[in-house]
């Protein structure tokens, strides 16, 4: 019948009606998006990071002059470098693994656990605003309320100053810790997926709780855990506001952050722009970027359990 | 009905009267009449905060009231906001017709072509500054064009917890010398152990206006700075030196406080005296805003100049910002009239309440004094230091060359943040050579 | 028994209503100091309840700017938000039944691509991005803030979608096909209802990141009266000469007001929908 009625159409209805056609009709958004604000912008992009180029006069091509400055005698690079890599790769592992436990102690049947959820949802919300770096700051003044919890316990820490250079990035880490809420409900979603008749057979083995745990929760969760894993080490290699709201950087950049650096470079508060250098930077990251989330993804299949 | 509606619109425009200055004969707006130039929206750009945004557009709209044909777009940012955006508005040609412009900047800006050279305007009479001192006028040249005009005046200004040294009984001299400066930083730290910090560390500010206390004018020349290793090396002692003895803010304590938001300034916020200082390397429009925030603790200011070895040869008096015609502007003519109403009329004034700094106009300056002070009880305060450092300060550098900026992010600050280190791991001297070998390399490539 | 059970009911309660009133702090902080008197704020910071209560900061701030008031912002907030977020539905719906149900030459790579959007920074399309708009003459337009969305640039909408879509039994499409339905029709009249749940889900995220995006606000918008709401909190705050620290908390708490509503009305049916569209990575 379908047949029949296709031959009888001709030329262009035909055409449009092929599932090829139709594969490209409804892939056209993207197809055009992705040449438009993303392809373009790239080319662009690449092309200046081999340019000296401060937005007001035409770019000079200098070839990989920028590249070269980057990777033999720029120390600042090489230190914001090595803040982001510490931040991403300490402060990932924290949020996912808090994540997991707040979803694990979340998943509970119980009327209060709507109310909980929201509040431990909340500060991801807010993202990094004015007010958050306000607080920020405030907790953890020498005299705020952060010191003045802990001195109860440990005396010796009154006064203790949070933003000198080994602790600074503590408190940007601290910070992205506590905004776990999207990988909390991503989590908390893959609970209620695992099947309850896994649960039940292992009882029947005589799996005790943590066994069950160990044994049906966790390699159920592994695709959850090694999403949210990819998704916040991108993440945290490329985040901004915090560190440019809070601490800019400082003490002697020991929180300077990858991206802050390439912003600074390319809209400096002073002097003139220095958007090919920048776009180099930009450059070096996506490939560091890349490469991480390969190395990811190499993992996957010796850890995932895919079922 | 009818009656109370008409009764509350009487009281409104009686009120809205009483707060607006007496009309005079119009504006003043120079030679060009605003009305012949036809409906026209007329772009005007500059940095601000809550305060200046409001004063700003209330001159704009007091412009609108009297020209119905000119309308604004105004555009308001963030300091660093503002450099970055105005930038792409350059290199797009969409700059507004007229911009605030910093003094470090206007060089940089009139060579790239985007200022309008108001030289023809002033000669014609467009433009009137004649009441405006000659060595303000001058402060907006480039080479031999004038491209931009002074907003207002400021100084550097020490500001300092008046409350504080007065309970110690200390006495803070005008014309303060380092020393006196460090002695009482000393007696302010034993008794209280309240500190000090020398500046915000990144920007040229403190050592111009040190070396400029060694004979140098200008910090910077053109392939790099112009004092020696050997003069900088002492800049550098100066601070390691206060450093270990403690009333210094060490690099760790710095990063403790935040420096760049007044409000949270350690001379006006902090818990404990130890995360607090007795004075601040300000500038004189800034005490305004350092006193509303001080009021909180019952803390009164006081203001003088910078520490310095000799303060005459160091101070200076500064335009505190510019207004710049851009070459984008469809309409030079209404922008210069535009432009001569911000500087030269006595209600533009008197709504701008000299927030941008003390009008360059003497005239308008003294004609807006009883309004103003009513506004702000500062102003009385830096009216008074402003005439002192008239008399007591050295002519203002030149407009700062444009690797600058970068000399400031990439090396200034690095190295301040090296010299205050509670355990220095390099030298005063290591430190001087550094500024000065580094600052030439980057002179070179620009 | 059941009283131990009782007990342990009580003890996980207490714990667990303790963590969330830590994690809270902050915005209980940043709420509550928006009704203290504005020069009290930082004084008086280590204080959560304040200790006179005063709306000045709400009408204070509400004022905004240079004559635009918040009313104004937030309205743009919502335009922005709203049309942006309709355009990713549109459009990452459209790519994603064709990345997951249709076969044609050059869909593994497409659908390589799409994920690849999705690891691509903000940060470092940035600034090409901007070079390439101002090309377009889009600078000072909403073009930026909207039009990109209409082109499913967001591979996580897009693979979100896909998921959902991978849910639903292929012998649907194939009824239909029988029945003489196009594959386009086979999308409208099919897919499209049956995937409302993860549209709702991708709706949230969207509407709450175009909600927040600062950056290309700042980039693009250069009109007072075309400010959304997150570039206008900005503008309250400039430290170099002192700010309302009051109204912009005011403002801030106004701000995540709608995105908490938001989360509260939908937020079971979030947890669900994330569920039901099978993300496992």
């Amino acid at each position: 019948m379908t047949a029949s009625r296709a031959k009888k159409r001709s030329g262009f209805s035909a055409w449009i009606g092929e599932e090829s056609t139709a594969g490209y009709v409804f892939s056209l958004p993207f197809i055009i998006g992705f040449l438009m604000f993303m392809a373009i912008p790239m080319v662009l992009s690449l092309y200046y990071s081999f340019c000296k180029y401060d937005i007001q006069t035409p770019p000079t091509f200098i070839g990989l002059q920028n590249y070269i400055k980057i990777f033999t005698s720029d120390k600042v690079f090489t230190k914001a470098l090595r803040v982001t890599c510490y931040y991403a790769l300490i402060g990932t592992p924290l949020k996912v693994i808090f994540a997991l436990m707040v979803a694990l102690i979340l998943n509970h049947e119980s009327r209060a656990v709507g109310l909980y959820r929201a509040v431990y949802y909340l500060p991801s919300i807010i993202g990094g605003s004015v007010a958050v770096a306000i607080l920020w700051r405030r907790l953890f003044e020498s005299n705020g309320t952060i010191n003045a919890i802990f001195s109860n316990v440990f005396p010796s820490l009154s006064g203790y100053n949070w933003f000198s250079e080994g602790p600074a990035i503590w408190v940007l880490i601290i910070l992205t810790v506590w905004q776990f809420g999207s990988s909390m409900l991503i989590f908390l979603s893959a609970l209620k997926q695992i099947p309850r008749e896994l649960y039940e057979a292992s009882w029947v083995d005589g799996a005790n709780g943590f066994q069950q745990f160990a044994n049906v929760t966790i390699p159920m969760l592994t695709p959850t855990i090694f999403f949210n894993l990819v998704q916040q080490t991108i993440n945290s290699f490329l985040a901004f506001t915090q560190c440019k709201l809070i601490t800019n950087g400082q003490p002697r950049n020991s929180t300077l952050f990858y991206t802050v650096y390439q912003y600074n470079k390319a809209f400096p508060a002073q002097g003139k722009s220095q958007m090919g250098y920048a776009s180099a930077l930009a450059w070096i990251m996506l490939v560091i970027v890349s490469v991480v989330t390969m190395l990811l993804f190499k993992s996957r299949s010796k850890w995932v359990f895919d079922a | 009905m009818k009656k109370l509606l008409a009764l509350v619109i009487a009281l409104v425009v009686v009120l809205s009267l009483s707060v607006l200055p007496a009309m005079a004969d119009g504006l003043n707006v120079g030679t060009y009449d605003p009305a012949s130039a036809g409906e026209y929206e007329m772009g005007f750009g500059w940095w601000g905060n809550q305060v200046r945004d409001e004063v700003t557009k209330a001159a704009a709209d007091f412009f609108t009231e009297n020209y119905p044909n000119i309308k604004f777009n105004l555009n308001s940012q963030v300091w660093n906001n503002y450099w970055s955006l105005m930038s792409t508005y350059a290199a797009n040609n969409d700059l507004p017709d007229i911009m605030q412009q910093d003094y470090a900047f206007i060089e940089q800006w009139a060579q790239a072509g985007d200022l309008l050279d108001l030289t023809p305007y002033i000669e014609s009479g467009a433009l009137d500054l004649s009441k405006v001192p000659q060595n303000i006028i001058d402060t907006g040249k480039v080479g031999e064009g004038i491209y931009a005009v002074c907003a207002g005046v400021n100084a550097p200004a020490l500001l300092y917890n008046k409350t504080l040294t007065d309970e110690l009984g200390i006495e803070v001299p005008k014309n303060i010398t380092w020393d006196q400066f460090a002695e009482i930083s000393r007696k302010v730290f034993a008794e209280k152990g309240v500190g000090a910090v020398y500046g915000e560390g990144n920007s040229e500010n403190q050592p111009t206006y040190y070396a400029r206390g060694l004979g140098y004018t200008a910090f910077w020349g053109d392939e790099g700075i112009n004092a020696s290793v050997e003069q900088m090396t002492g800049y550098y002692q100066r601070i390691m030196d206060a450093v270990a003895e403690g009333w210094m803010f060490d690099t760790d304590k710095m990063a403790g406080v935040n420096l760049t938001d007044l409000a949270q300034s350690p001379l006006v916020y902090g818990t404990t005296n130890d995360v607090r200082t007795w004075a601040a390397f300000a500038f004189s429009n800034q005490i305004a805003a350092f006193q509303t925030a001080a009021n909180a603790d019952g803390i009164e200011l006081g203001i003088t100049n910078w520490a310095s070895d000799d303060p005459v040869a160091s101070n200076y008096m500064k335009p505190s910002q510019f207004f710049s015609i851009t070459t984008d502007t469809k309409n030079p003519d209404l922008a210069v009239a535009f432009l001569n109403y911000l500087i030269n009329d006595v209600q533009a004034n008197t709504i701008l309440r000299a927030e941008r700094g003390v009008p360059a106009n003497g005239d308008v300056a003294a004609a807006i004094a009883d309004e103003v002070t009513k506004v702000d009880a500062t102003y009385g305060l830096v009216v008074d230091y402003l005439a002192f450092v008239a008399e007591n300060s050295s002519p203002i550098f030149p407009p700062l060359p444009a690797y600058s900026g970068q000399v400031n992010a990439d090396v200034i600050q690095r190295l301040t943040e090296e010299a205050h280190l509670l355990n220095p791991t390099v030298t005063a001297e290591e430190c001087a050579k550094d500024l000065i070998e580094s600052t030439a390399e980057i002179a070179s490539e620009y | 028994m059941t009283r131990e059970k009782q007990i342990k009911t009580i003890i996980y309660h207490v714990l667990v209503a303790f963590g969330g009133f830590v994690m809270i702090y902050p915005l209980l902080w940043m709420v509550l100091s928006s009704f203290k008197p504005t020069d009290q704020v930082l004084p008086t910071a280590s204080s959560l309840i304040p200790a006179t209560w005063t709306l000045r900061n709400y009408i204070q701030g509400w004022k905004g700017f240079m004559g635009y008031s918040f009313g104004t912002f937030f309205l743009n907030s919502f335009i922005i938000s709203l049309v942006s977020t309709f355009g990713t539905l549109v459009s990452s719906s459209l790519v994603a039944f064709a990345l997951q149900r249709l076969e044609f030459k050059g869909r593994k790579i497409l659908f390589t691509l799409v994920l690849s959007t999705m690891m691509l920074p903000a940060q470092i399309l940035m600034i090409p991005q901007f070079m390439w708009f101002r090309h377009l003459n889009w600078v000072g337009t909403y073009y930026p803030m909207i039009l990109p969305y209409f082109f499913a640039i967001q591979g996580f909408f897009v693979y979100l979608i896909m998921n959902f879509i991978g849910g639903i039994p292929k012998s649907l499409d194939e009824a239909a096909k029988i029945d003489g339905c196009s594959y386009y029709g086979i999308f409208f009249q099919i897919i499209l209802p049956l995937i409302v749940p993860a549209l709702v889900t991708s709706a949230i995220f969207s509407f709450i990141w175009r909600w927040d995006d600062y950056l290309s606000a700042l980039l693009y918008v250069n009109r007072a009266n075309m400010r959304p709401v997150s570039l206008a909190l900005q503008l309250f705050n400039d430290p170099s000469s002192g700010s309302d620290i009051g109204s912009t908390l005011a403002m801030s708490t106004l701000s995540i007001v709608p995105a908490t509503i938001i989360f509260l009305i939908f937020q079971k049916s979030l947890v669900e929908g994330i569920a039901s569209t099978g993300i496992k990575g």
